[in-house]
């Protein structure tokens, strides 16, 4: 999944307009970043790359950019 | 392989046995059912970090208990055998089968008592920092976690729940502030405690009837528990797995969460 996809993919996961995630977020100014997200979330990963995100690594994400690297290295890993 | 949809996870609020309750699902409907009650001052979303992988196996089900979340508040908010009975006309309700029983906390309680009381089937228990069962607890902590004002109060009893430094408790700080300093949910919160402690200790109850569950029993519990500690060996029943994570606070299914999904997901696959 390449990363525009990936935004794409939170932005419907996030209920928000398409294009609005682009990548450069920090996820304290994401709104819609909570805790419904991070359940979302983590089955979102689940379903595209079929990997349990490390949830102390999500815990500790700051950025949109950390997700995508969470769940692509894990994918790799 | 993944089970998951995030299209089937759900949380809402729903009209049950004339009350509006708050409810969280995921996982596929026709898996083994697992329900899950969270704690004191808290909400179904309290298991973020666990309904992911235990929906992998089970059809998840996370109630809201009177007074948080999403369920208004009722009558029944007072002492806990209370709640017990409540939980017992929500799972009948939403005509659960008999299910693996997690909780934490208060909701871990609930669920042990309706055991005792043969009021909920459960195919197995485990108790995550189970609260009335321990004769080490932090009354002045609960009660100022009823009083927060400022987010300043937030982190602060973040800090304390989490045993240990965190990385960021500035944003389980804001989701505490923002669901703690309704009116509601402030008279919900010094509602329970009215009903369950006095002068700062908790009401007498009858000693648990461990004999009565009918299930496997496994105890979860951070080493760090600040909050209420971890009974004495002649408080628990011979025999119980008993998990006691380092470095490790009042909530373990948050801070240590593959570890206790982990554990959720064995005890219940070993039944």
């Amino acid at each position: 999944m390449t990363p525009t996809e990936f935004y794409a993919a939170l932005d419907e996961m996030l209920e928000l307009d398409p294009g609005t995630i682009t990548g450069n977020e920090r996820l304290e100014d994401v709104e819609a970043w909570d805790s419904l997200a991070v359940i979302s979330f983590i089955a979102l990963v689940d379903e595209k790359f079929d990997i349990l995100v490390e949830t102390e690594k999500l815990a500790a994400a700051e950025s949109v950019g950390d997700l995508y690297a969470l769940a692509t290295r894990q994918k790799a890993a | 392989m993944s089970t998951v949809n995030p299209a089937r996870v759900k949380y809402r609020q729903i009209e049950l046995a004339g009350q509006r309750v708050g409810l969280l699902t995921a996982g596929p409907p026709e898996a083994v059912p697992m329900l899950l009650l969270h704690g004191f001052s808290g909400d179904a979303l309290t298991w973020q970090f666990n309904v992911g992988a235990l929906a992998r196996h089970h059809r998840v089900t996370a109630i809201d208990l009177p007074g948080h979340g999403l369920t208004e508040a009722t009558e029944q908010i007072g002492y806990w055998r209370g709640m017990v009975d409540w939980v017992a006309e929500i799972v009948a309700a939403l005509e659960l089968p008999p299910a693996h029983l997690a909780g934490h906390s208060l909701g871990a309680r609930i669920l042990l008592g309706g055991l005792e009381e043969e009021k909920l089937a459960g195919l197995s228990l485990s108790l995550i920092s189970c609260a009335g069962i321990s004769p080490s607890y932090d009354y002045e902590f609960l009660d100022r976690l009823s009083r927060i004002e400022t987010m300043a109060d937030a982190v602060a009893c973040v800090l304390r729940l989490l045993g240990d430094a965190p990385d960021q408790p500035e944003r389980l700080a804001k989701g505490l502030f923002q669901k703690l300093t309704t009116p509601a949910a402030k008279a919900a919160l010094r509602a329970y405690l009215a009903s369950n402690f006095a002068e700062g200790r908790l009401l007498p109850a009858a000693p648990v009837r461990w004999d009565a569950l009918a299930c496997p029993l496994q105890i979860i519990w951070g080493a760090d528990d600040g909050i209420v500690q971890l009974p004495p060996p002649d408080w628990l029943p011979a025999g119980i797995a008993v998990h006691l994570l380092d470095r490790v606070g009042h909530l373990p299914h948050m801070t240590a969460a593959d570890r206790v999904n982990a554990l959720l997901v064995a005890h219940a696959g070993a039944t």
